[in-house]
Parts: structure tokens; C-alpha cells; sequence
């Protein structure tokens, strides 16, 4: 005797009633056993199946029968309230879906700034050493460590498993022909491999990077250098100096990485070249990352870390006094978000990004979905007749109840597979904003869609339960008779929605005018110097004085340049070297840090900087070279000096150069040699000839595209072996605000969005007020009322909610700003103009959408009015 | 006053006919013999039902039988005022059918 599949029972007796089942599922056994016996197991199978199919309908039909029986009516009924109404549909449900597809839009780029370094297997052990210090009283902070700071640390403590350092390191790579400045040059000891997941596509991981002189490459890298040909085993002429071999093949690392390589070359090979020694603890420029076993505590390593820094740090605190080091640990999958320190190796985001979109995304929800229950509320209040209509024709208020909230939860829903839509068109737009490359794959995301299907299943639940709750509870005749037509009575809820979201959008307002002022400031600070038409040019640190100033002769002569100087730094560039200082009477014993510029006799001239004390450096002795210094007026200040002019400044003595003294001879107005990021700073400027890389052309032509030929081919000619690399100055210091300008330009379009979907909301609830005052407005114009009167009737209610939103908003945004603000150094001022501007724009718009409804009632003729019952 | 709808009177009858062995798969298997056409399970059970609530059938759940996986049958049995609709059905059967001579049921050839 056998048995019916199990499963195919379960099915049949999940919509069987109970006292049926019995029966019922002896029939089909019976049957089944029959047909086993006369045609076999497979049949028997193939036959309960169907039944158990064909069954299931029926059985639904007749269980659910009393449910389902004004199902077709409820459809009916929605599908012809949303064509009626097309125009409040559609407000409806786009304002929704619009939304939506902006949280949507604004959550795949949190998601993705999250998800930085996290594609590492082991990326929760992973920790990079930074240090922190303070010598000679300015703090220092790097994102980097001493080379033996890795292998020391592995050494000490038995929990760090690993260690793996990195060096970045722009050279020249030259292969036969091909030569070009890589920027992406790290060197990395080869337990990167195992530390990291980095994919190496050729190659051994074990030895890869063992031996001096051996690199992996990425295969865009492989493809520039080799085109076709194997690269294993070629070799590349690193700054025409080493020959390396290519040892392997890696995959470049994933965008969503805090750091990137083109080229990784053997650490040892720092060794080998002097660079880096191993148990030199005064150089801080090497990454250093740790591998920890999985158990160990990270904090309580960060404080061991501490206390053994005191030891590792002891001969570098002797020849420093006063200094002060340490090491800690951050862990990888914060550096991203959370890490702004010296010397990052790459641009990090900030968390406070993170924050400011996702709060935006949460408002402008909040907005859509205040709007889709403002509005579904309103138009319900008119179905108080159908409501009453129903109970007399026997419905139970539970039956309405369902009626109603199913009604707008189906609304609500229909707005996701827009809202996915609108993302899908929209995405190539968003990525242009945010600058990322960002895939929208909804099949990998299911649980924000759920999360997103939930909170609109909600909102329908919220929008649905006016009617549902509140009107399904009156007494028919009362509904009927139309005594509770006019929902707008019960208005307060729905003003305080209105003035929610207007704040919300005043806020948003204030925060885009405030972030573009900023931005507007920084970009147009007057530096100290004119950055406009400087072309600069970078050669290689320790190119031969000789060859750079034949090119600057070069150069000069052109006749479209009218001054070129050579350089250490250059204004704005975000970078120049800090060194300790001896200033006369200020300081004998502790040296003073002070950014160092050297430069040559045109320096001044080229950059327009102004000297408002002294003089420049002489051209024609000579005798200023080695010897003189130009300080900033800062730098006056901050020492007190009366009369600058001939005191003498010390140099410290670390560097090649002897401690000695170099003289004032003037005083330059303060400029920026940095970015705005940064304060001012005491600066030497010195003529010298050392650690130059500039060569900055002041041009007078318009031609840039000409004068850019000629230079290359002068270039070229002079310093074949090094890759022209060029930039203006001025487009480049608006590239270093980047971010501050994805910031402003996402703040703008969002806040935009933001006020058009409060203002659908506006204009359907508009339009709705003015139709129940249909008769009320007929009737105050038969009795001489003017069309100014009822216009102002209309709009004025509209206004007060604007005004009052305003109210709350601006003290929000002002203190919200204020913070922002702070953490520039310099910001510029909220003046009261941009409080007044959000009042006017959101009043405007408000009587703009208002008024077009306003105006079609207000203009009509009475009698219609009054006739339309 | 209605009479049966053709699927009633046969399973009536089909009840009639099984005596104590009037459950669903002997019904179809009869009515299926019958008529010369497959009538499905699914067919049966809905005017059973309906007959059930109209009171022209009654039933009860029979002992357990080993080819039934140890499961209960539901076993019908018509009632008096199944019987008499029964009747009545057939005759207004046979008064529709009265008059009508044998030559005029010959099918013409043309």
C-alpha cells in the first residue's frame, strides 16, 4: 500500500475545511491507489498532482466566498477613483515615486561609501598604524609610520599576526620608447598578499614581491607598457636609474578603496636604494598596516601600542626635546569615512557626508510621504457619501475599514515600480553628481527595497485610516444628508503636516544658499597673490640645476610669457615642506616650525605676491642667494616684531643645509600657500637652490593651446626623460574644493527636488480647499464680495503656514550651518539675506501653486456655483 | 417549483443505485460509465454538496477502510424529499417526451 507524496497532501489539506478533510483526502487516496495499481507510481504521481492543481481554485472559490465576494467591487471602485481624479493621481502618485527614487538614489550612495575596504576577506582585522605627536608644539598627525614601526610591533605583541608597509612614490617609468610620470607608484613589502585580497592574476603570491627590484603591475599597466607581450619577466627603467623586473599581474584595487596602485614594487628595494633604513625611526612616511588574530581586542592593543611607543620613539625624543610620538591603531574599514590626517593616500570622504545625504533623504521622504497623506486624506473626506451609501446597503464598518486602507495601500504601492523606474533614468544624472560610478542592481539590494516596500505600506496604512477609521464610524443619514462632507474642518492635523514640510524645504533652502556662499568664498578669497594665467610645470626633484635653468631661459624668451620662476612650492598648490626655525629674541633653544619656500629672484614677480615691508630679492647682486629670507606678515605678528627688517632667523640643522642664520630683508603680505582648509602659518621664502620641482610661467596670451605646443616642444628638447605635466593654477585651486562643491551642487538638486514635491502637495491640497469652498465662494460673490477679497481668503491660509514654517526653520539652519561652517577656517558670514531669500522663494511658490486653483474658482460664475448640487 | 438540473438527477440516481456504498469515486465511476463521458472528481463534490444543503441528500462518515490510508468515507444516502424531487423530475421528463413518435426522431437524410 503506498502512500500519496506528502507534500501534494499538505497542499490539498492547507485549503481543505476541517470536517471535509477527512473525506475528501480519502477519496484521493483511494483514487490514487487505483491508479498506482493499474497504471503505475509514476502515474498515480502525475494524477494527484493535476487534481491537487485543478482542486485548488475551487477550493479557494468556495472557503473564501463571503471575502472575496466585493473584491471586484473594491477594484472597481479604486481603479475608477484614480482615473476620475487623474490629475490628483498623478500628483499623487509621482510626487511619491519621485520621493522615493531620491531616497533611493541617495541610499545607494551611502551604501556605497560604507562599503569602502570591506570587500577584504579579513578587512575587520585589519588595522593601519598611524602616528600622533606634538614637537616643537605644533601637533603632528600622520596617516603614516616609521619603517621599523611594522615589523617592531609584530614582533612585541604575540596577537598582530602580520605587518605590511607601503611607500607612494610618483616616478618615471620608461619602457623602449614609452615614458611616462606614474603617480600610482607604491612600493609594498609582500605580505601584502596575504594581508590584503588583492587579486593576483600572474604570478606567485609568495615570492612575488620578495627579492629588491621586482614589481607587479595592474593589466591597464601591462596593456600601456607591453601592449600584447608577456610582461613576466620584462623589465621597466624606474627614473632612469633601475632596471626592475615585472614579476606578476594584479587586478587594481575596487573604487570603493581608500587607497590605489598602479605599480607595486618590492619594498626591500627601499632598502637596497638607501631610501629607507630599517631601524630609522625619525622618517614618518611609510603606510603600515597590521593583521590581528581574530580574538585579540583592539583597544586594549591601541593601549599597549602607546605605552611601547615611548620605547621605539626614545633616541628621536633625545635629539628633539620636547617631542612627543605615538602610534594607534585605526581600523581599515574607518579610514574612509572617519580619517582625515597628514599625508592620506588618497582623498577620503567624511562621515559627515554620510550624515548630511542621509538626513536629506530621510526629509525628503518624510516630505513625499507628508504630501501622499495630506492629500489622500482630503480627497477622502468627499467619499463620506459612498461610506454612508455602503452602510445602508449592509456593509460592516470592518468590510470598510479593509475597503479603505487596501484602497491607498494599493495607491502607495503603485508608486514603488515608478519610483524604480525614475532611478533607472536618473542614475547616469546622479552619478555625474556624486562623481561616482555607481551600478544600481536592485536584484543585490533586496532588503532595501523591502524596507522601502514596508515604510510605504505604512504610509498607504496611515493615508488610508481617515476614512477607514474615522469616517466609517459615522451614522449613515448624517453622511448621506452631507452634514460631514467637509473634511477641511478637521484640519489641524493636516496644517501641522503642511508646516513640517515646509520647514523641512525652508531648511534645505537656507543649507544650499549657505554651502554655496561658502563655496563662492573660498573659490574667490583674495589669496594674496594672482593666481590667474600661471601655467605651471613640474619637473623631477633633483633634476640638475643647470638643465631647469636653461629651461626657464627657454621658456622666458617666448614672447606670449612674461615671467617664469622656479620653485620649491608654489600658492595653492596644498603642498610645501615645514621645517623648525631659530627667529632672533623669539626663541634660542626650541625651534619654531614655519613652512619653508625656496625659490629663485623672480619668484615675487610671477606670482604677483606684494611685499609691504623691506624689499624683494636683488636680481643683479647676487649677494642674496644662500643667505636672506622673505617672511610672511604672519609670521611678524606671531614673533612681535617691531621692525623686521635685519633680524636674523636660524635654520635648524637636520637638513643638508648647516644650522646658520639667514637675515630679513622684507616682509610679504600673507598668502596661501595651502588651501583655505588650512590657517595661516608663519612662512620663510628663501633663495636657494634646493629641493625645486616647479616651473611656473606667468602668461600674456590667450592662446594657451599654442603657447602650451611651443613649451612642449622646448620641453621635450631640454628634458627628454621626463613627462610633461602641466596644469593652471587657477583651474586647479577650484579643484581643490571639490568636494565642498559635489557637497553644494547635490545639497541644490535635492533641495530643488525637495520644494517641487512640496509644492505638488500644495497644489493638490490647494485645489481641493478651493472645491468644497466651491458654493461658500459663490455665494460671497452674489453678495458682492471682490475678487481681490477672495483671493486673499484663499492664499492668505496658505501664507501663514509658509510664515510660520520660516519661523521654525531658521533657527534650525542657522545653528545646523553655523556648525558646518566651523569647521573651516575660513568661513564666510550667514548675513540675514539668505533667511529672507528662503522666506521669499517658499512664499512665492506657495502663492504661485495656490493661486492657479484659486483663480479658476475665484473667476468662475456663481450660478454654477451654487448649482452644482 | 423547480425540478433537478440534469448533474443532480444523475447523482441522485447514481446514490440511489449504490445503496450503502454511495460515496464519491463509486458515484463517478458510475455516472462516468453511464453517460460515456469522464467526469472528473472535482464535478461530483460541488452538486453533492449543493444537493447536501437543499436536504435531497444526507450523509455520514462510514468506518475506516485499509485502502483508504486508514481515512473515513463520506457516504450519502437520498433523502425523502430527494426522492420525491427525483420524481417529480421524471415526470416532467416523460410529459416532454410524450407526443413525440418514433418516425420523427429519425434523423433525414438529405
Amino acid at each position: 500500500m503506498r502512500k500519496p507524496p506528502q507534500i501534494l497532501e499538505l497542499i490539498l489539506k492547507g485549503f481543505l475545511r476541517y470536517d471535509d478533510q477527512e473525506a475528501f483526502l480519502g477519496d484521493f487516496e483511494e483514487r490514487y491507489t487505483d491508479t498506482v495499481n493499474e497504471r503505475g507510481i509514476f502515474a498515480g504521481i502525475l494524477w494527484y498532482l493535476v487534481q491537487a492543481i485543478i482542486s485548488v481554485p475551487r477550493i479557494i472559490k468556495n472557503n473564501y466566498k463571503r471575502g472575496t465576494a466585493m473584491l471586484k467591487n473594491y477594484l472597481k471602485i479604486t481603479s475608477r477613483n484614480i482615473l476620475k481624479y487623474r490629475s490628483f493621481s498623478f500628483i499623487n502618485i509621482s510626487g511619491l515615486a519621485l520621493g522615493i527614487s531620491c531616497c533611493l538614489l541617495i541610499l545607494i550612495y551611502v551604501m556605497d561609501e560604507l562599503s569602502y575596504d570591506r570587500y577584504h576577506e579579513k578587512a575587520e582585522n585589519i588595522y593601519r598604524i598611524v602616528t600622533e605627536g606634538l614637537i616643537s608644539g605644533t601637533p603632528l598627525n600622520a596617516a603614516t609610520t616609521p619603517v621599523p614601526a611594522g615589523p617592531a610591533i609584530t614582533a612585541d605583541f604575540p596577537e598582530v599576526l602580520d605587518y605590511v608597509r607601503f611607500f607612494q612614490d610618483g616616478c618615471s617609468v620608461k619602457y623602449g620608447e614609452k615614458i611616462f610620470d606614474e603617480s600610482d607608484f607604491c612600493y609594498a613589502d609582500n605580505s601584502v598578499f596575504d594581508i590584503f585580497s588583492f587579486e593576483l592574476i600572474l604570478g606567485d603570491r609568495e615570492t612575488a614581491l620578495k627579492v629588491p627590484y621586482t614589481l607587479v603591475i595592474t593589466e591597464e599597466m601591462a596593456e600601456k607598457y607591453f601592449g600584447d607581450k608577456d610582461p613576466i619577466g620584462e623589465s621597466l627603467r624606474i627614473d632612469n636609474n633601475d632596471d626592475y623586473t615585472v614579476t606578476g599581474i594584479i587586478r587594481k584595487p575596487p573604487v570603493n578603496s581608500h587607497f590605489s596602485f598602479d605599480i607595486l614594487a618590492s619594498f626591500d628595494t627601499l632598502y637596497d636604494l638607501g631610501t629607507a633604513k630599517a631601524d630609522f625611526w625619525g622618517q614618518i612616511s611609510y603606510y603600515t598596516y597590521i593583521l590581528i588574530e581574530d580574538d585579540a581586542d583592539y583597544l586594549e592593543l591601541n593601549n599597549k601600542l602607546i605605552d611601547a611607543s615611548k620605547r621605539n620613539y626614545a633616541k628621536l625624543m633625545e635629539m628633539v626635546p620636547g617631542a612627543e610620538v605615538k602610534n594607534y591603531l585605526q581600523p581599515l574599514t574607518s579610514i574612509h569615512l572617519h580619517s582625515n590626517l597628514m599625508g592620506e593616500a588618497g582623498t577620503n570622504s567624511s562621515i559627515g557626508f554620510v550624515y548630511a545625504f542621509s538626513t536629506i533623504a530621510f526629509f525628503i521622504l518624510v516630505i513625499a510621504c507628508i504630501n501622499f497623506m495630506n492629500l489622500t486624506t482630503a480627497r477622502s473626506a468627499n467619499r463620506a457619501k459612498e461610506i454612508g451609501l455602503r452602510k445602508v446597503m449592509g456593509a460592516y464598518r470592518s468590510q470598510l475599514t479593509k475597503q479603505f486602507l487596501g484602497e491607498s495601500v494599493i495607491f502607495s504601492l503603485l508608486s514603488i515600480p515608478i519610483a524604480l523606474l525614475i532611478v533607472n533614468l536618473a542614475h547616469p544624472l546622479f552619478n555625474n553628481l556624486t562623481g561616482k560610478e555607481l551600478e544600481f542592481a536592485f536584484t543585490e539590494m533586496p532588503g532595501v527595497i523591502i524596507a522601502l516596500a514596508v515604510i510605504i505600506f505604512f504610509v498607504g496604512v496611515i493615508s488610508g485610516s481617515y476614512p477607514a477609521v474615522y469616517l466609517s464610524g459615522f451614522k449613515p443619514v448624517k453622511t448621506i444628508k452631507g452634514e460631514l462632507q467637509q473634511g477641511a474642518k478637521h484640519s489641524v492635523f493636516r496644517n501641522i503636516l503642511v508646516v513640517s514640510q515646509l520647514t523641512i524645504s525652508v531648511f534645505l533652502i537656507i543649507g544650499s544658499f549657505i554651502i554655496l556662499d561658502q563655496l563662492n568664498y573660498l573659490k574667490n578669497k583674495d589669496l594674496g597673490f594672482d593666481r590667474e594665467k600661471l601655467l605651471v610645470m613640474r619637473f623631477r626633484e633633483g633634476t640638475d640645476r643647470s638643465r631647469v635653468e636653461s629651461l626657464k631661459t627657454e621658456i622666458r624668451n617666448l614672447s606670449s610669457v612674461s615671467n617664469v620662476s622656479v620653485s620649491s612650492a608654489i600658492p595653492a598648490s596644498g603642498f610645501v615642506m615645514i621645517d623648525g626655525f631659530f627667529p632672533e629674541g623669539v626663541s634660542d633653544n626650541q625651534s619654531i616650525l614655519m613652512q619653508r619656500v625656496f625659490v629663485d629672484e623672480d619668484y615675487v614677480d610671477t606670482f604677483g605676491v606684494e611685499i609691504i615691508h623691506g624689499r624683494g630679492f636683488n636680481t643683479e647682486m647676487g649677494s642674496d642667494f644662500d643667505n636672506t629670507l622673505l617672511i610672511n606678515e604672519f609670521a611678524v605678528k606671531d614673533f612681535g616684531w617691531d621692525e623686521p627688517v635685519g633680524k636674523k632667523i636660524g635654520e635648524f640643522a637636520s637638513r643638508e643645509l648647516d644650522r646658520r642664520n639667514r637675515e630679513v630683508i622684507g616682509v610679504v603680505k600673507d598668502f596661501h600657500v595651502l588651501s583655505l582648509y588650512d590657517a595661516m602659518q608663519p612662512m620663510t621664502i628663501a633663495l636657494d637652490w634646493f629641493d625645486m620641482r616647479y616651473i611656473t610661467a606667468k602668461i600674456s596670451t590667450d592662446d594657451t593651446q599654442g603657447l602650451l605646443r611651443s613649451i612642449t616642444t622646448i620641453w621635450e628638447d631640454m628634458l627628454p626623460d621626463q613627462e610633461f605635466r602641466n596644469y593652471f593654477l587657477d583651474e586647479f585651486y577650484n579643484r581643490s574644493y571639490t568636494s565642498e562643491e559635489k557637497l553644494s551642487r547635490i545639497f541644490r538638486v535635492f533641495t530643488g527636488l525637495s520644494v517641487i514635491i512640496g509644492c505638488l502637495g500644495l497644489f493638490g491640497l490647494a485645489s481641493f480647499t478651493a472645491e468644497q469652498r466651491t458654493k461658500e465662494i459663490g455665494i460671497r460673490k452674489t453678495l458682492g464680495s471682490s475678487l481681490s477679497a477672495i483671493i486673499n481668503l484663499l492664499v492668505r491660509d496658505y501664507l501663514m503656514l509658509v510664515i510660520f514654517a520660516n519661523i521654525i526653520a531658521w533657527p534650525a539652519g542657522y545653528f545646523l550651518m553655523k556648525t558646518w561652517l566651523n569647521s573651516f577656517p575660513y568661513q564666510t558670514s550667514i548675513n540675514a539675506g539668505v533667511f529672507i531669500t528662503a522666506l521669499l522663494i517658499t512664499a512665492s511658490i506657495a502663492i504661485l501653486t495656490v493661486s492657479y486653483q484659486t483663480l479658476k474658482v475665484a473667476f468662475s460664475n456663481p450660478v454654477n456655483a451654487l448649482r452644482y448640487e | 417549483m423547480k425540478i433537478l438540473t440534469r448533474v443532480e438527477e444523475f447523482i441522485l440516481l447514481a446514490v440511489m443505485h449504490l445503496k450503502d456504498d454511495a460515496y464519491s469515486l463509486p458515484i463517478q465511476k458510475k455516472i462516468s460509465e453511464i453517460s460515456g463521458e469522464n467526469w472528473s472528481l472535482g464535478t461530483i463534490y460541488a452538486p453533492l454538496e449543493r444537493l447536501e444543503k437543499k436536504k435531497y441528500l444526507e450523509s455520514y462518515l462510514s468506518e475506516t477502510t485499509p485502502e483508504r490510508g486508514g481515512r473515513q468515507k463520506r457516504i450519502y444516502r437520498v433523502t425523502r424529499d430527494g426522492i420525491k424531487k427525483l420524481k417529480k423530475t421524471q415526470e416532467a421528463h416523460n410529459q416532454m417526451w410524450e407526443d413525440i413518435s418514433e418516425p420523427e426522431l429519425k434523423v433525414k437524410r438529405t
